[in-house]
């Protein structure tokens, strides 16, 4: 099925074409913590394993929302996540730069209390992705004479349901939480690419996928001295179905043979296959000096459960620090390892080995039965990327964002 | 077994539900903006509401003693001391009953009376201002509202009186009434306990050692009530005081043990003896 | 696979130890340093109209300073009914019962019976009493019939409200000894 549309031109729509073929299309599953959630937590690096005691406790440990403090609900979301990926001198020696820009209420949480039982509703966004990309190019090749792509890609997971904890003696509890997982995954993609002789190529593809799950969570919290928490919470998304389908059609002309040939392909694929999404085990310690001081570290560990992902482990940090009673300050450090296999001279594309460190910081304004956040966290990594369809060859890759967030809680 | 064992997790969960346990737990939890929450206006003035509705009652059994000059001197006294010692976000108020019954009362929220009968038992100001302490004792520990059990056992920040009493419908104000009942009650009958009582005790002789007053003063007015007891006249005290022995016995431990033996107070006997002379 | 899996754990695990050993160590000592030692201080205000400061936990101690309303002290220690404390480079004894949690900065109007409060966040709160209201009658339920058995006076309460006082003279009245 080889078409002979000059050389220059195939390179150069492969070359674009495998760049977008990779995995970056859709939401990175290579990082479990590309989101972070809720107020307190997100502004300490998402190290919330042994605090968890408010109404966005449901999503780290169900166990922490026993100690809540009364009812309440809360609400967040990043008013701008901005990230930045930049391949290095990928389209010939230029850099590769891609920019993405969201908005998402990623948390809603409603807490009650019933004596030492504490029952919560939340909602999580823990991934969103969404791309959007029109490229046009005139002129870029000496035989092309127009370029055209357009890109729109929104990969959305949604998690939604209860958890219920309860107080067991002075210094135990233990607590559930079963979310009904949700993702809508859509992709379409077009270009069209016209040469200077009229020979023109039209691409048009569609993707969509969606995913049903649940996602029990059980923790348990303890306390084996005053002043000091101790936290486990274990997890795992199993899918019931995830039904996919692929729309693919491909049109061209060729004027160099002198033959007005019309190549049109219409495919459509369906699929069932379920990834195989890990099981996380977070372990963590907070140690509460005074009401105004708080120090918190994070163990998470992710066991893959599927072919080709690694086991690995997230690290992550935070402090907690009133001013006075109603201005408190939040710092967290964490780790955003991809759980893709370390690579060697085998690797191949679409591949990107990256690791990602963050930073958070917050300020939290208090009065009587409410409070506001604001919070920033800025993300870095460096590593490698192989870009062309079936080389080995890598080029180096960075990629770093800044998220502001803002949140309310109030109790009722 | 195989399936039971695969969600045994989940069975695990629900049995605990069983052996939940109550009360507080893990106060170390509280962040400074609950501690400051739990202790503000909100409950501050659902406390004054409160003790307004007591008051009222006490006022309703007892008439209260009009003379500008005695009612002057023991605003005088009372006052100096809840400016210096007293909670910083209540105004106390101190009333005198028109009874020979010989006793004081502290209501929440800043009142304190003293009956009459009791003024004229007492020899000197320092009497007067160790009674006056000890009931503003009463009120900075909010005896009187723990022994309600006002204080719930859920930490919500607003909890306490503010949720008991912060309802404007009526059944609210049904519930209000009934409570400020069962307060009036236990202050004319049963009393607090004798914990309470030793407690407000000691710190009435804080405030009085911290203000220059001679603290075994009022180790004397505790015994002067001794003979009213025992002899069980009319006079007598109510059954709120049955334990005049023990608490003297605890003073004398704590002047003891704080090296108060020998502190050399004032008395301001003549003062005294001038401003409640049209008793 | 089972194999597989397990010697992957135990390289990934040796390699991963050193990095939590670094990251906890990192952690705790600036939790340390933070701290101070991690000793018990507390930070109290002084309420009241000043508080003396001594040098000793005894009232025959020498009276090393007095201290206003609402100064910041830190708590180091407690022997009895007295507190060692901290302000600024001043280390002595205050009693215990000259200080409070709560920064104190609340100033209070009377407005016959209307209390205006200003808080320490400097909000103005209003206190109302239903009672006003109510009046001398007391609370009666649907029937019409007398809920409470006590009888109220709140004419009598009105007019205690209504004595004035003076907080500054009052307290020069009470340190005046003969």
């Amino acid at each position: 099925m080889k078409k002979d549309f000059g050389i220059k031109s195939l390179l150069f729509s492969i070359l674009i074409y495998s760049c977008f073929a990779t995995a970056q299309l859709k939401a990175d599953d290579t990082h479990y913590k590309n989101m972070l959630i809720g107020e307190r937590a997100a502004t300490m690096g998402g190290t919330y394993v042994a605090i968890s005691d408010d109404s966005t406790g449901c999503y780290y440990n169900p166990a922490g929302i026993a100690y809540a403090v009364g009812d309440s609900l809360s609400g967040s979301g990043n008013v701008l996540h901005k990230m930045k990926t930049v391949y290095s001198e990928t389209i010939g020696t230029e850099d590769w730069v891609r920019e993405s820009e969201t908005l998402v209420p990623n948390y809603f949480g409603v807490l009650k209390k019933y004596k030492s039982y504490s029952f919560c509703f939340s909602y999580v966004v823990p991934e969103a992705f969404i791309e959007h990309q029109d490229l046009v190019f005139d002129s870029p090749l000496s035989t092309v004479k127009k370029y055209y792509q357009s890109l729109h890609s929104e990969d959305i997971t949604y998690l939604i349901g209860p958890s219920g904890a309860v107080r067991i003696g002075d210094s135990f509890s233990i607590g559930l939480t079963l979310y009904y997982h949700y993702r809508s995954f859509m992709r379409q993609q077009h270009y069209f690419l016209e040469e200077t002789d009229g020979s023109y190529e039209v691409f048009y593809e569609s993707k969509k996928q969606r995913e049903d799950g649940v996602m029990p969570k059980i923790g348990m919290q303890w306390s084996p001295w005053s002043l000091l928490t101790v936290g486990m919470a274990l997890d795992q998304t199993f899918l019931i179905n995830a039904p996919s389908q692929g729309d693919l059609s491909y049109h061209n002309t060729d004027n160099k043979t002198d033959t007005a040939s019309l190549f049109t392909t219409m495919n459509r694929t369906k699929s069932e296959v379920k990834r195989k999404l890990p099981t996380h085990l977070a372990f963590g310690v907070a140690y509460f000096p005074t009401p105004s001081q708080l120090y918190t570290v994070d163990i998470d560990y992710y066991q893959a459960q599927e072919k080709g992902r690694a086991n690995i482990m997230n690290y992550s940090g935070g402090t907690e620090y009133y001013l006075n009673p109603t201005n408190a300050v939040r710092f967290g450090l964490f780790t955003n390892y991809t759980n893709l296999p370390d690579t060697d001279s085998s690797t191949v594309a679409p591949y990107e080995y990256i690791d990602i460190l963050g930073a958070s910081l917050g300020y939290t304004s208090y009065s009587s039965s409410s409070s506001i956040t604001l919070g920033a966290i800025y993300t870095y990594g460096s590593g490698k990327a192989w870009l062309y369809s079936g080389s080995t060859t890598s080029r180096n890759m960075k990629r770093d964002s800044l998220t502001l967030l803002f949140s309310a809680s109030s109790s009722l | 077994m195989n399936l039971f064992s695969k969600h045994l997790w989940f069975y695990i969960f629900i049995i605990s539900f069983v052996f939940a346990s109550f009360g507080n737990a893990q106060e170390f939890r509280l962040r400074a903006h609950h501690l400051f929450w739990k202790n503000q206006e909100a409950n501050t003035e659902r406390e004054i509401d409160f003790g307004r509705g007591v008051s009222a009652k006490i006022l309703g059994k007892y008439p209260i003693l009009r003379d500008e000059g005695t009612v002057r001197y023991i605003n005088q006294i009372g006052t100096g001391i809840s400016a210096q010692l007293g909670r910083p976000e209540l105004r106390y108020y101190f009333g005198i009953l028109d009874t020979d019954e010989i006793n004081a009362f502290a209501a929440p929220g800043g009142y304190i009376f003293v009956t009459r009968g009791a003024l004229i038992l007492m020899s000197n100001e320092a009497q007067l201002a160790g009674v006056l302490a000890h009931e503003l004792a009463h009120v900075d520990q909010k005896h009187i509202v723990r022994k309600l059990k006002l204080q719930s056992t859920d930490r919500s920040v607003t909890s306490g009186i503010a949720q008991v009493l912060g309802g404007a419908t009526l059944s609210a104000k049904i519930a209000l009434e009934r409570l400020n009942d069962l307060a009036f009650k236990m202050l004319m009958e049963e009393g607090l306990s004798k914990e309470d009582e030793a407690d407000a005790d000691q710190k009435a002789l804080e405030m009085l050692t911290s203000l220059g007053y001679d603290p075994q003063s009022y180790l004397d007015y505790l015994q002067s009530l001794k003979p009213y007891l025992e002899q069980g006249q009319a006079k007598v005290l109510s059954k709120t005081h049955p334990t005049i022995i023990f608490r003297y016995n605890n003073l004398r431990e704590f002047i003891m043990k704080n090296d108060l033996e020998n502190f050399k107070g004032k008395k301001n006997e003549k003062r005294f003896r001038n401003k409640i002379a049209t008793l | 696979m089972e194999a597989l899996h397990q010697t992957q754990l135990n390289s990934f695990m040796l390699g991963k130890i050193k990095s939590v050993l670094i990251f906890s160590t990192l952690f705790l000592s600036t939790m340390v340093l933070a701290d101070g030692g991690l000793a018990k201080e507390e930070t109290r205000y002084i309420k009241g109209l000043g508080a003396v400061l001594r040098e000793q936990p005894s009232f025959q101690s020498k009276k090393l300073t007095k201290l206003s309303r609402g100064t910041k002290v830190l708590t180091v220690e407690t022997k009895g009914i007295w507190y060692k404390v901290q302000v600024g480079e001043n280390q002595g004894w205050i009693l215990r019962g000259q200080i409070t949690n709560f920064p104190v900065k609340i100033k209070r109007f009377v407005f016959g019976q209307k209390i205006r409060l200003n808080s320490s966040s400097g909000r103005r709160i209003r206190l109302r009493t239903f009672t006003a209201v109510v009046g001398v009658k007391g609370l009666v339920d649907n029937k019409g019939e007398k809920i409470s058995p006590y009888q109220t006076d709140y004419v009598a309460l009105e007019w205690l409200e209504s004595q004035p006082s003076d907080e500054e003279n009052s307290v020069r009245f009470l340190t005046l000894s003969e």
